[in-house]
């Protein structure tokens, strides 16, 4: 596990954010803003994945775990999913998750799922930098407080639901031989 | 048409067996928009060679231009890309973008094909879409593809997400100023960076084809000035000027190039002289070292000689000669051929001379040949002095001049006589009426000196005793020539008329001279070949007689060749030297030149006038100077004067773009390319075009900024467009608020149909606005109102919710409202009324019409078009031209919507699938060998790291260096390096080499998008015998470089991380196999109605092996008594029983009558079925596909006593009974038609209507006695509709009655016998209509009987409508491209399985289903496999989640272990399954949870 150095009001707060963004139109968005030559913050940064169907709660809980201040999700437009239904799987769950996130004392606000088209690259950077002074507003992740837990905590909170018991960090580095 | 082939190599052959074939297993598509797409992909899936022609520079056509895909509304982009990019990328298919077909010759099945390819000047193998170019170019211009709507540059993409997605170049040809410079000054371009303020690049680009930039204007003819398009508008713009002032501030301020020496060859250029000073500096930037010897004290021959000072100044020429010298040249001075040196000494063996250059010029002069030239007083014009002499007492002062000649010099030598001191000077000159710019503007220089000039006095004599006393000189006739200085003229008004020859006083005479080459030069070697006093040369090489000599210049052109010729040959002969000395046709000797551009019309007509600036004129003095006159202009002057340039070519060729483009992609000088392809069938898919609403200006389109276009609308709308899909009005930029939406071409629409689509489309615009702005009002003006149709029940209800408003009648005129820019609507509508109302915007619909390149094709192709235009087809073989082996797909055919189009698209496949059976997979290119896959099971991790830095931007933003060392301090790196363009193939070369020497096992590379460059990379992989899937890409462009360019050390912090997220995600890699599927090529076809035995016959005629299964006794169906005019009928059902009789003796198909489908267990590539006979034996088929055709039938509602009352029937049972013949008709001698359906109300649809209109025909045409009473139902637009319809006005005309009904209720009947029927008993009290013997009810079309357990069955669903559809593909953008197939693959559907359609929807949809199929089991093997989910059946507990949530039906229960099982051929690796598995029993190989977790951690940590 890392360890972050604490926010300190001296410096400027640059909030830590990844998003997950599935390969067809989230990521593809990001793309589109980078030909189109769209500046946002920096500190975004994404994770390509086939379909935002594949989200599951442990991935975003993870994400704050790691020391993110924010964490979006983003998908296709709604009907127009490549898999027809996986980002409405992954609204489902971002829903969830946020219900976790406030029973463990960290601000619902900080995760978002948004739908952008891949085209549509202007629409991509004007959403994640807003998303970022959001953010930059709620200053740094309780998450971050030493001794923060926050699986541990909605896991107490919520009774085990939709986590896995595997510790998946447990398994990185076996497998990173192993296969 | 027909051609003979020659030899054997031409005919169709097995490319790989060699083996003759009867057809060509390609063939060739025209259009690369949907329907050429789609069609592409079909038949490269089944084997065929596929050549894609498309027109512009991408593919996509008009499809990406729209906002939403009609009638579905899905993102078209997002829809049409991932096919794009399928066929792009396809093996089979060669995507020929920027071309078109030129001819087609041969004869079906084995066509020739020549295609031309325009350039589009950026090598697509080494452009890396960086996009460098794009912020330099200095040309900015409407972009078309938006409409107009926002600016573009001339280098770019069409649009952002483009395919193919190498840049273009916009060029049309080169502009008039550059071909008519004899050097080919590339003047527009070094215009465009002198108005953009790039003066160094200006000076670069003015000085790269002339080694001699001061001469510009000065010495030349101004030839550019007078090519000058703007001279047609206003004036020409002051080139010379502009490009005097670039060379003057790059001589202070710019960087001359630089030579490196690479050959050893010494060349020997003689004279120096524009020509040999030319040829000089274009031998030493090729790499040669260079001496020129000259004779004369000084170089710069001509221009330092005869060139006076006040026009071309010594200290100009000097800089141009000293930046020549720069360049490493010698220059020996005093050096006389024959006395100092010889052409053979310089050729011998120890001199190291390879080549000489002759550039003499012509040094033997000779007085003009005029009686009295030898007098005292006559002086020849080179004698005098071109600079200031030092005493001013010269043999000119106080003298009467007279200079005879027509020519530079001689204007030179009158203004040199004033400058002498002369007291007046007379300019005989004749020629004027030829006269060239820059001559023009010298003898007006010498005018306002005050030179006297004629042009009417030719010299006869000089006269004189010893001395010249005056000149004897004949005139011409008045009006002969008439430049400077007439007869009335005060120097020749005092002159007598003396008959024709007058004489002029005077005491000198100049005289031109006539120059020869001199006779040392003649001499030095007997094997020159001189001809007419000039050296002989072969023009194509500018070789000589004697190898190894070269000739440039006067000494090679004669007299009349100007310097600014003789740089031009020097230039030549230099590369002439160059191709001989290195043995080859390395460069063009000539430059060549494209055609001329020249703006349209429409742009000149829209030129805002301005007058052209000149430079700042010289302080007014007494003195004539021998300083130079004109002053250059200022920087700020130089760029408003320079902005006037019309960019006549669009891209000036300023080379800008070539300096910027790191891997060196640009090539201005490419050239048409004519291409030859032998293909067995073509497809035509040119599409449409929009209508020109420029004719529309009463509408105010053009004339007011809120007047838009709907196509302009659809890219204000569309995510992609200008605005990004925020519609504001262009006036003021405001959200409109009303808007209206007008098709102005509607009333003279030539088919109702195609109106009546242009009113849905209308609607369908107004919708999307309305959706888009929220609180907004659209009225759409409509000629009728629409009706439902297919897939559009609902539309007109949903546009009404979403406030759309439609208005029957058509607007007369739209005016502006001046102050707030409001527009201002009038019509009428349909009770005379006028209306007036007031919108923030007017949409004017852009009417569908043939595309503009219709006629060109179809003489090309030599097919027919129908009376509008398009391409005309039979409705029973709607996928046919007129012209064998060519066929149709798409809009081209007539306007239609995009499933449809796309729809057709697949029939066209099948159509040449059919016809190049014999040769499927005989053309297919040969599939790349890639070395064994190393097993790196065992090994410890070691990944390479490479870090491209072409997209770190050249270093700008991302620091590559240090983000690589950071790359090498991470875990289980072992090899880092930067790479300069990581896909390029030295790229890929060092990638492959560093795998091989570091034994890499992982390879991470930063670089580009993966969605863009993975495939390419990956390759580089397997070239190394490494599984692909252990590549991984850390995108440093798209992500950090680009949208971080202003934040670099930020962006580097990020490309770090991004590294690092890929370096750990690498080490959890693992390869991932692909396997090989066989899929069974038999189809099962349910149904045997016109759409099953349509497309069994296909499949059967392709070599496939079919299952026809049909429950009822009898193949044909209801197309037996199709309701439709009689003779239209006729054909169809002749067309049946055809299609029957070659069905039932074809060996390839199985017909299953009274048979049934009882189960079909099994997926894509292997179903198998359990078929139930009538006897209850039940059959097993297996089949790789299945084809749904089961049709539908009519509803019989339970009124008026339909089916027990014989005197009521449907329109079906009454088109039966005529068919047959039935008796009981002949009794009806009075029959009542009128629609119904269950409900009890007039049930109204637009096939309803027909079917009301045919019935009605065919019962009328049976018994001219018989009484035909058609009720209409009470709705003002299906009135309307009946007005207008043809057939209605035929059945009019036979003597059917229509009666409209007062309400929409269905009307009681007296029928014979005086019953009187109600449609149910709780009927009204209307009055009951005229007696009828026969009641004809017109019934909507529903679903066949069964359907819902059919569907079931298949695992398929159903329309709310109950018909079979592309509804479960609802949810899906490709619901629209791929009509045909379900979401469960293999099975496909076509006919009225899939609601009402017409004949030949039905029949394109038949063919379309038959080339799905063939297109999926055509292949004997498939790949399948790799980023697949699997289930780990030890732990699965068998819940059925992810049988339940999979949106396309993968995950079924394995009936032995009874535990869930994933086909990987099915899989397309969402991952929804995964995420939903409560017990994490599936893994999605490549996105595992480790993987994901990983790679997130690694982007967190600091």
């Amino acid at each position: 596990m890392s360890s972050f150095p604490p926010h300190s009001d001296g410096e400027p707060f640059e909030p830590q954010i990844v998003g997950l963004a599935c390969n067809h139109c989230g990521y593809a968005s990001a793309d589109s803003a980078g030909g189109l030559r769209r500046a946002y913050p920096p500190a975004i940064s994404l994770v390509r994945i086939p379909c935002t169907g594949r989200i599951e709660a442990i991935h975003l809980l993870k994400a704050f775990e790691a020391g993110a201040d924010g964490v979006v999700v983003v998908g296709c437009v709604e009907g127009d999913c490549l898999y027809s239904t996986g980002n409405l799987w992954a609204r489902q769950c971002v829903d969830h998750v946020k219900e976790m996130l406030t029973e463990t004392g960290v601000e619902p606000e900080r995760l978002e799922m948004y739908n952008i088209p891949g085209p549509n690259g202007a629409g991509f950077a004007a959403t994640v930098t807003a998303f970022a002074e959001r953010i930059k507003a709620l200053g740094p992740s309780p998450a971050k407080r030493p001794g923060a837990q926050p699986q541990e905590d909605a896991r107490a909170a919520l009774g085990n639901i939709a986590l896995s018991d595997n510790d998946p960090h447990a398994v990185t580095l076996e497998e990173g031989h192993a296969q | 048409m027909a051609e003979n082939y020659s030899t054997e190599n031409d005919l169709p052959h097995d490319e790989i067996t060699g083996q003759l074939t009867k057809t060509t297993g390609a063939a060739l598509i025209v259009g690369g928009g949907a329907a050429g797409i789609i069609c592409a992909l079909d038949l490269a899936e089944a084997g065929y060679r596929v050549h894609l022609v498309e027109r512009a520079s991408a593919l996509g056509g008009h499809v990406t231009q729209y906002d939403k895909v009609f009638p579905y509304e899905k993102c078209s982009v997002c829809a049409i890309t991932p096919k794009i990019k399928e066929a792009a990328q396809h093996a089979n298919i060669e995507v020929l973008t920027s071309a078109e077909l030129t001819q087609l010759s041969g004869t079906p099945g084995a066509f020739r094909a020549r295609i031309t390819q325009h350039p589009r000047f950026v090598d697509p193998a080494t452009c890396t879409t960086c996009g460098e170019c794009v912020p330099v170019c200095p040309v900015t211009i409407a972009d078309t593809y938006n409409e107009g709507l926002s600016k573009r540059k001339a280098i770019g993409k069409l649009y952002q997400l483009a395919i193919p997605p190498t840049f273009a170049v916009v060029k049309n040809g080169h502009s008039p100023c550059k071909r008519a410079c004899p050097l080919h000054t590339s003047v527009q371009g070094a215009l465009d960076l002198i108005a953009a303020g790039r003066f160094a690049e200006a000076y670069a680009i003015a000085t790269e084809a002339n080694p001699l930039p001061s001469i510009c204007g000065r010495v030349c003819d101004l030839a550019c000035e007078s090519a000058c398009t703007r001279g047609e508008v206003d004036e020409p713009l002051a080139i010379a000027s502009l490009l005097r002032f670039a060379n003057e501030w790059g001589l202070e301020h710019g960087t001359p190039p630089s030579a490196t020496v690479r050959y050893d060859e010494r060349v020997a250029v003689i004279g120096a002289g524009p020509a040999g000073l030319a040829a000089a500096r274009e031998l030493a930037l090729l790499g040669y070292r260079v001496t020129v010897f000259e004779a004369q004290p000084e170089p710069g021959g001509t221009l330092r000689y005869a060139v006076p000072e006040y026009r071309l100044p010594k200290a100009a020429l000097a800089s141009d000669i000293a930046r020549i010298v720069a360049l490493g040249v010698e220059i020996r001075t005093g050096q006389m051929a024959g006395r100092d040196f010889t052409l053979n000494g310089l050729l011998s063996e120890s001199s190291g001379y390879r080549a000489v250059l002759l550039a003499v010029g012509l040094q033997h002069a000779q007085r003009a040949a005029l009686p009295g030239n030898q007098l005292d007083g006559v002086v020849a014009a080179p004698d005098l002095p071109v600079s200031e002499p030092e005493s001013s007492a010269t043999p000119v002062a106080a003298r009467r001049v007279v200079v005879v000649g027509d020519d530079a010099q001689a204007v030179d030598s009158a203004r040199t006589c004033l400058r002498l001191g002369a007291a007046s000077v007379l300019l005989m000159s004749e020629g004027s009426a030829t006269t060239s710019l820059g001559l023009a503007q010298l003898r007006a220089a010498a005018a306002r000196e005050g030179v006297t000039i004629t042009s009417d006095l030719t010299a006869v004599e000089i006269v004189g005793e010893d001395r010249v006393t005056g000149v004897r000189a004949r005139r011409h006739p008045a009006g002969q020539s008439g430049a400077n200085g007439g007869p009335d003229s005060p120097a020749t008004g005092k002159l007598e008329e003396a008959a024709e020859l007058v004489e002029i006083p005077c005491d000198l005479v100049v005289l031109p001279v006539a120059r020869q080459l001199a006779n040392e030069i003649a001499q030095s070697d007997p094997k020159l070949d001189i001809r007419d006093g000039r050296i002989a040369l072969d023009e194509a090489t500018m070789a000589t007689s004697r190898p190894g000599i070269f000739a440039a210049g006067a000494a090679a052109f004669g007299q009349a060749h100007t310097p600014v010729e003789a740089i031009a040959t020097g230039r030549q002969a230099a590369r002439g030297i160059h191709n001989y000395l290195r043995g080859e046709q390395l460069v063009a000797v000539r430059d060549s030149l494209m055609d001329e551009a020249r703006p349209s019309q429409a742009t000149l007509d829209h030129v805002v006038h301005s007058s052209r600036l000149s430079p700042p004129p010289t302080p007014q003095g007494t003195q004539l100077s021998w300083q130079e006159a004109a002053r250059g202009f200022s920087p700020d002057a130089a760029r408003t004067e320079a902005q006037r340039c019309l960019d006549c070519a669009v891209c000036g060729e300023c080379n800008a773009c070539v300096t910027a483009c790191g891997p060196g992609a640009l090539r201005h000088g490419a050239r048409d390319q004519v291409l030859e392809r032998e293909v067995g069938a073509v497809v035509a898919a040119i599409g449409f075009d929009g209508d020109d609403l420029e004719r529309y200006a009463e509408l105010g389109y053009g004339r007011y900024q809120n007047v838009i276009s709907s196509f302009a609308l659809e890219r204000l709308l569309s995510l992609n467009g200008p605005t990004f899909g925020d519609l504001r009005r262009p006036s003021d930029n405001a959200h409109p608020r009303r808007v209206a939406f007008i098709q102005p071409w509607a009333s003279e629409a030539t088919s109702s149909a195609s109106g009546h689509l242009a009113g849905l489309y209308a609607t369908k615009e107004a919708m999307l606005a309305a959706e888009r702005l929220g609180e907004v009002e659209c009225d759409v003006f409509l000629n009728d109102l629409p009706a439902a149709g297919k897939g559009l029940n609902d539309f007109s209800a949903r546009a009404e919710h979403a406030g759309v408003r439609s208005i029957v009648g058509q607007p007369s005129s739209v005016e502006e409202d001046g102050d707030t820019g409001d527009l201002i609507v009038r019509w009428i509508d349909a009770e005379d009324q006028q209306h007036t109302q007031r919108y923030d915007l007017v949409v004017l619909s852009v009417g569908l019409r043939p595309p503009r390149a219709a006629a060109a094709l179809s003489a090309t192709l030599g097919i027919d078009l129908d009376g509008d235009g398009f391409c005309a087809t039979d409705p029973l073989t709607p996928v046919r031209t007129s012209r064998a082996g060519v066929f149709v797909a798409g809009a081209f055919s007539g306007p239609r919507d995009i499933p449809s189009t796309t729809a057709q698209a697949s029939a066209a496949a099948a159509e040449v699938m059919i016809a190049l059976a014999d040769s499927r997979g005989t053309r297919l290119p040969a599939s790349k060998s890639f070395p064994a896959e190393r097993d790196v099971s065992e090994e410890p991790v070691r990944i390479g790291a490479f870090i491209c830095r072409c997209s770190a931007t050249d270093d700008r933003v991302v620091n590559s260096a240090e983000t690589t060392r950071y790359a090498s301090s991470l875990p289980d790196v072992v090899f880092a390096t930067t790479l300069d363009f990581a896909c390029l193939p030295e790229g890929l070369a060092r990638i492959r080499q560093a795998i091989a020497e570091q034994q890499l096992n992982r390879v991470v590379v930063a670089g580009c998008s993966p969605r863009s460059k993975e495939g390419v990379l990956q390759g580089a992989l397997r070239g190394a015998g490494l599984n692909p899937f252990l590549l991984e890409m850390a995108n440093i462009r798209e992500h950090v470089a680009w949208p971080h360019k202003d934040q670099p050390e930020q962006a580097t912090e990020k490309a770090q991380r991004l590294v690092r997220a890929a370096v750990m995600r690498a080490r959890l890699l693992s390869p991932l196999h692909r396997s090989a599927a066989h899929y069974r090529s038999e189809v099962l076809v349910l149904g045997g109605g016109l759409a099953g035995m349509t497309a069994a016959l296909a499949l059967a005629d392709m070599g496939h092996t079919v299952h026809l299964v049909e429950q009822g006794d009898q193949l044909g169906g209801r197309a037996l008594h199709p309701v439709l005019p009689a003779d239209e009928a006729r054909r169809v059902r002749q067309h049946v029983t055809a299609l029957r009789d070659r069905l039932q003796a074809h060996d390839g198909v199985h017909v299953y009558q009274h048979t049934q489908l009882a189960a079909m267990q099994g997926f894509s590539g292997a179903f198998t079925s359990t078929l139930v006979e009538a006897d209850g034996r039940r059959l097993h088929v297996e089949h790789g596909a299945t084809i749904v055709a089961t049709g539908a039938c009519q509803e019989r509602p339970q009124i008026y006593g339909l089916g027990t009352n014989p005197s009521v029937v449907t329109h079906v049972d009454v088109v039966r009974m005529l068919d047959e013949g039935d008796p009981s008709l002949a009794q009806a001698r009075r029959v009542g038609i009128v629609a119904a359906a269950q409900q009890g109300a007039v049930r109204c649809t637009d096939a309803s209507c027909r079917a009301l209109v045919a019935t009605a025909l065919r019962l009328a045409a049976d018994d001219p006695l018989r009484q035909v009473t058609v009720w209409l139902p009470a709705e003002p637009g299906r009135t309307a509709f009946l007005e207008k319809d043809a057939a209605a006005d035929r059945a009019r005309t036979a003597g059917v009655a229509f009666v409209p009904l007062s309400t929409n209720h269905l009307p009681p009947v007296r029928l014979t016998g005086g019953t009187v029927v109600y449609a149910d008993s709780a009927a009204s009290d209307e009055p009951v209509e005229p007696t009828v013997d026969l009641l004809v009810l017109v019934t909507p079309t529903v679903p066949s009987p069964g359907t819902e357990e059919l569907a079931s069955l298949l695992r398929v669903t159903l329309t709310d409508d109950g018909f079979f559809s592309v509804s479960d593909r609802a949810l899906h953008p490709e619901a629209h491209l791929r009509p045909i197939d379900f979401t469960r693959e293999g099975i496909f559907v076509c006919g009225e399985a899939n609601g009402t359609q017409s004949i030949s929807e039905t029949l394109s949809q038949a063919y379309g289903a038959a080339a799905r199929a063939a297109a999926l089991l055509s292949q004997p093997a498939r790949m399948v496999g790799g980023s697949v989910s699997e289930v780990d059946q030890g732990t699965c507990i068998t819940c059925l989640t992810c049988v339940r949530v999979c949106p396309i039906g993968v995950p079924v229960i394995d009936r032995q272990a009874q535990k869930a099982y994933i086909e990987p051929r099915l899989c397309k690796g969402c991952g929804i399954c995964v995420s939903q598995c409560p017990v994490h029993a599936i893994t999605l190989h490549h996105a595992t949870n480790p993987q994901l977790l990983a790679t997130q951690e690694a982007l967190l940590t600091r």
